[in-house]
């Protein structure tokens, strides 16, 4: 981070405490979750505050075991989904920023008007939709409504930031004769990696935490994604008496992202904010 | 390469935007139409209809449940919208007085990892947190406040500040990083200048680091507020609404109306007056930004 010229003033050693207590309130029911997988009824019982001994080894390995497939179902859709969105909004982002046609403005209008469709109001419909189409529990009505519904703010994204780069090149691309997908690819991709990396991690962060839809329309145990199948494992699983597995499992499920962000919080915080919200 | 000497190819554009605008046309702008439509008739489970005109929303407004729904809205609303419109505010200004660049990339690690965890895990955590035998009653029985121990959840009297406390401390997540971006944005010339005149932290805060951050807290309150009026499926996961209606919220209201009772149109009623009011604060905060600048 760039050394601000905020500081100077203010005593440093009051900054530290603050902000030392507000990770440690931001952390604790984190923590309270890891005191609690390593223990199982009787120690949470007897001794919630002690430290666990023996440490229950087994419920991580049990929460691995029942939601590795949740993971795996999770990743595979919010792959499917991020991937989608990223390739059709880059190409109608350079449609509307790069070709002049009839309705370009209204039809861009209509996408932004898109944004502010409260989501509880499409369910309905939406989820009648499927079911005439045939969709419900399949991946297919996992994936394209979800990247239907990222499209809008995609589009937006890129295009704004592709208004903003320099005409020149693309003249001198048009001029050696390359087609527009080349210059899309070739020119505008690579020019674009911060907000494209800003779409993609909130596209994967919304489809991550999507619950609702996957509950309205998924059925089957092998489609479930891992929202579904953690609101539903202390009723699959029978673990109303096991509070210590059950938070291994949220704990094991936590896992593969925080892992993610601990290697790539600088890129992360980056991608979340140049290429937004720059004004 | 903005501008009136773009390429003029409608047939080419058509290519391009085609996977989009399909995608779009089928799966948001069609549902979004058929929910207008559907506000019109009366629904039977999910097949019977008939054309009612305004009866649903007519309905609407003399059911006390949606009254009801609309009241815990607001609480919901009065005590989300400032504390995740100053939270993040305030963790980033302290980061951003911090001197040492290390120790704000840890905070701000640390401030905002939350984002990272699933939201459901999250919410089934807190969910054990607030349980009868729960760490906060457990805490509370041992420091001899037992008398407040409480199903937290299950109380009406404190179900909603409840289910509102699980973004404590609020000073992180995006918000704080949409923040932050906008404080490292500040031009240092100004800071050096306000410093000269004699303007001491507080003095510099208030005439010159708010003001500048003046598009960020208006984007973020209409954010917070919009998530407000929007979210439903932590309070779904928590209590369904409940206990005695107490947590139901209108965007809970027409998911239940929808799924749980089988009334479509009345659903899609619901969700008009909520596209309305969502339409309509959009507006009005966005009048409120341009007249201020």
């Amino acid at each position: 981070m760039k050394k601000s010229p905020g500081s100077g003033s203010s005593p440093q050693w009051a900054l530290h405490g603050v902000l030392t207590l507000l990770a440690l309130l931001t952390a604790l029911p984190f923590a309270l979750m890891l005191a609690m997988s390593a223990k199982d009824l009787g120690q949470l019982t007897l001794s919630f505050w002690a430290w666990p001994s023996p440490i229950r080894w087994e419920n991580y390995w049990f929460g691995l075991k029942i939601t590795l497939h949740y993971l795996a179902n999770s990743l595979a859709v919010s792959g499917a989904v991020c991937v989608l969105t990223l390739g059709c909004a880059a190409l109608a982002a350079y449609a509307f920023s790069r070709f002049r046609f009839l309705g370009r403005e209204s039809l861009f209008a209509t996408l932004l008007i898109a944004l502010m469709i409260p989501s509880a109001l499409l369910l309905v419909p939406l989820f009648l939709l499927c079911r005439e189409f045939g969709l419900l529990d399949t991946a297919w009505v996992l994936v394209l409504p979800q990247t239907a519904g990222a499209l809008p703010l995609a589009i937006l994204l890129l295009r704004s930031f592709f208004d903003e780069l320099p005409r020149d090149l693309f003249d001198a691309a048009r001029i050696d004769g390359a087609s527009e997908f080349r210059v899309l690819w070739h020119i505008v991709v690579p020019l674009s990696l911060p907000v494209f990396s800003t779409v993609a991690i909130l596209n994967l962060l919304s489809s991550w935490n999507n619950y609702i839809w996957p509950l309205l329309t998924v059925q089957s145990e092998s489609l479930r994604t891992l929202p579904l199948g953690l609101a539903f494992l202390v009723f699959e699983y029978d673990l109303k008496f096991e509070p210590g597995k059950v938070m291994a499992a949220y704990l094991m499920t936590s896992l593969p992202l925080l892992i993610v962000f601990l290697f790539m919080t600088r890129p992360f915080v980056k991608g979340l904010t140049s290429g937004a919200l720059k004004e | 390469m903005k501008g009136d000497d773009s390429v003029v190819s409608p047939g080419r554009a058509a290519g391009f935007l085609l996977p989009a605008l399909g995608l779009f046309a089928v799966f948001v702008v069609l549902p979004a139409l058929s929910a207008l439509v559907l506000a019109f008739f009366r629904t039977d489970g999910l097949a019977m209809r008939e054309w009612v005109g305004f009866d649903n929303f007519h309905q609407l407004l003399g059911d006390a449940l949606f009254w009801r729904s609309i009241r815990n809205l607001l609480l919901f609303a009065l005590l989300t919208v400032p504390v995740q419109t100053l939270g993040p505010l305030i963790g980033a200004k302290l980061l951003y007085a911090l001197r040492s660049p290390r120790a704000a990339y840890w905070y701000r690690t640390l401030l905002v990892f939350p984002v990272l965890v699933p939201g459901v895990v999250t919410i089934l955590v807190w969910q054990e947190l607030y349980g009868a035998t729960g760490p906060i009653n457990l805490v509370l029985n041992a420091a001899g406040l037992g008398e407040y121990a409480r199903a937290w959840l299950g109380d009406p009297a404190t179900v909603v500040p409840a289910i509102v406390a699980i973004g404590l401390p609020f000073t992180g997540g995006v918000f704080l990083l949409i923040y932050l971006a906008g404080f490292l944005s500040i031009p240092t010339s100004l800071v050096e200048a306000a410093r000269l005149d004699g303007a001491g932290p507080l003095r510099l805060f208030v005439s010159v680091e708010l003001p500048m951050l003046r598009t960020q807290i208006g984007v973020i309150a209409l954010l917070s507020l919009l998530g407000v009026l929007q979210n439903f499926d932590n309070i779904q996961i928590l209590t369904n609404g409940g206990p005695m209606n107490a947590s139901l919220t209108p965007a809970l209201y027409l998911f239940r109306s929808g799924f749980e009772f089988g009334q479509l149109g009345y659903a899609s009623a619901l969700g008009v007056v909520l596209l309305l009011l969502c339409a309509l604060l959009t507006l009005l905060v966005r009048r409120l930004g341009r007249r201020e600048s």
